[in-house]
């Protein structure tokens, strides 16, 4: 799996929040969906970078302006990291591919054409795999 | 000579970033940073930052820190030797244009510098880099006073300090004036010019070829300005033309050289005329043109120019003025009654103490033509100018 970064919100348990702004995807913004609700294999979905300092400097948690200046995300936010491999096009986990657009950004999208409900699944699934990584 | 300070170079998504910046800083200084508004600009600017430049993003990434630092207070240090030759170079850093240099150097050393004066040059330097709206930011959280009191010490100890701090001290104190009595400015400009010479002779004695352009104008003008209040007509004349020998596209100083000379020398009217080819944005051009144009009896041209100068804007006596010389114009060319009486009605909505423009009204609706009208001369126009546009050529 390729080693990512997303700045996500975080339950109890330390691990991310399964939301459509944490871990998870925002219908018509994130993904775009066709007249079924299924996913459209677009190289759009979730967000992520190849290290948390890549990140749009507006997400990045205000307290490690130390690290990154100018950091502006809320202090309610953390950077999660899963993943060891290189950051390049290719499987991520079941059914989903990770869709690099530059060097410092990708999403991760369907592997194929997916209703709405199965993709957000395969995105929670990978809960357990995040760490908190602001290192 | 140093080539002129350009302002940056902005992309549509450099553009997005700083506004996302400047909205997003916004709200964390409300206590919003974790509310729907905050996420939008975060969303809003997801696509931006990945087409920024790393020099694009450094820059973001400072402005964010500067903006952070407005609501912080850091450990007020004293001024050192140190500090004082970094301010001194952030000074220069500014006038070559390099804008990144000169805010890092003031984000590094403003614990030792007055929270003022960070604040007056950082916002000098965002107006000067083509951002009007990051410059307000900081403008707007400078203490004049603070600012002056910075500019002071560095006056009176000039021999000390580069031409560049110089003349930025000697502007605020020149604008300083404005709030002050006639004699109390008066002081401010007598204590101005000794120091404007020697800097500018000194700057003109080191190396020619090490001159910085845009600071030897600045001086230049400033002096003119000083002269001018002082009465030294003949010495601001000089001054404004040396300074456009240096820059000959410089439309503030053709302004400022047409003022004076409108009413004495026909000079003037190719100063305006250039400055407009030059695309200021200064009303008077238009204004002095306008009156010219109407006491020469072309009255077409005279309309022209105070449709121009009502669109660009004034003072409401200004624009009363130059609305009542447009339904004069407006008379000559015979235009419809209608016409007339509503160019009269907005010099007077502009200025209802504008008794003359009720007199021309009211000769107008009597009128046996030919109307024998009221205006003002040359020199009565040029002198209510100057008194008005001085210090906004200078700022």
């Amino acid at each position: 799996m390729p080693r990512v970064f997303r700045v996500m919100r975080k339950d109890a348990d330390d691990k991310p929040t399964v939301s459509p702004t944490s871990l998870g995807v925002r219908p018509g913004i994130d993904v775009d969906l066709d007249a079924q609700r299924n996913v459209l294999v677009n190289g759009k979905g979730m967000s992520v970078a190849p290290d948390w300092r890549d990140i749009n400097v507006t997400r990045i948690p205000k307290r490690l302006r130390p690290q990154v200046p100018g950091a502006g995300g809320s202090n309610n936010t953390f950077c999660f990291r899963t993943g060891t491999g290189p950051f390049q096009q290719g499987a991520f986990s079941n059914r989903l591919t990770l869709e690099p657009d530059s060097a410092i950004h990708g999403n991760v999208a369907p592997a194929q054409v997916a209703p709405l409900a199965n993709f957000e699944a395969d995105i929670a699934a990978t809960r357990q795999d995040w760490q908190e990584d602001e290192s | 000579m140093t080539t002129d300070p350009k302002p940056l170079t902005m992309t549509p998504s450099y553009r997005a970033m700083v506004r996302g910046t400047r909205e997003l800083h916004q709200l964390i200084a409300e206590g919003k940073d974790d509310s729907p508004e905050a996420d939008a600009i975060r969303d809003a600017t997801d696509g931006p930052w990945q087409a920024l430049s790393e020099v694009e993003r450094t820059r973001v990434q400072s402005l964010s820190e500067d903006l952070y630092s407005l609501a912080e207070s850091p450990t007020a240090q004293s001024m050192n030797p140190q500090a004082q030759a970094r301010l001194v170079e952030a000074f220069e850093a500014k006038n070559r244009g390099e804008w990144d240099r000169a805010l890092d150097l003031l984000r590094r050393w403003r614990a030792h510098i007055d929270p003022s004066l960070v604040n007056y040059l950082r916002g000098s330097i965002w107006f000067e880099a083509g951002d009007p709206e990051t410059a307000a930011i900081f403008l707007k959280l400078v203490d004049p006073s603070a600012a002056l009191k910075a500019a002071t010490e560095i006056l009176q100890r000039h021999k000390e300090f580069s031409p560049d701090a110089i003349a930025l001290a000697a502007k605020i104190a020149f604008q300083s004036a404005r709030l002050k009595s006639e004699t109390e400015a008066n002081l401010v400009f007598e204590q101005l010019e000794p120091i404007l010479k020697h800097t500018i002779t000194r700057m003109e004695k080191d190396d020619p070829t090490a001159i910085n352009g845009s600071t030897h104008v600045m001086l230049l003008s400033l002096l003119g300005f000083v002269y001018d209040f002082l009465g030294k007509t003949q010495a601001a004349l000089e001054c404004y033309s040396a300074a456009l020998l240096i820059d000959s596209s410089n439309d503030a100083l053709y302004v400022a050289r047409g003022m004076l000379l409108y009413g004495s020398s026909a000079r003037s009217i190719t100063d305006f005329e250039t400055a407009i080819q030059f695309g200021t944005p200064l009303v008077w051009p238009y204004v002095m043109l306008a009156h010219h144009h109407l006491l020469s009896g072309r009255f077409e041209e005279c309309r022209r120019f105070c449709e121009q100068a009502i669109r660009t804007g004034a003072s409401a006596s200004v624009m009363s003025e130059v609305c009542e010389w447009m339904a004069i114009a407006q008379t000559h060319l015979i235009f419809p009654p209608d016409f007339i009486r509503a160019s009269f009605d907005r010099a007077i909505q502009f200025d209802p103490s504008n008794l003359r423009a009720k007199r021309n009204l009211a000769a107008f609706e009597a009128a046996n033509r030919p109307v024998a009208w009221e205006t003002r001369t040359a020199s009565a126009i040029r002198n209510s100018g100057l008194a008005e546009m001085r210090y906004a050529i200078a700022a």
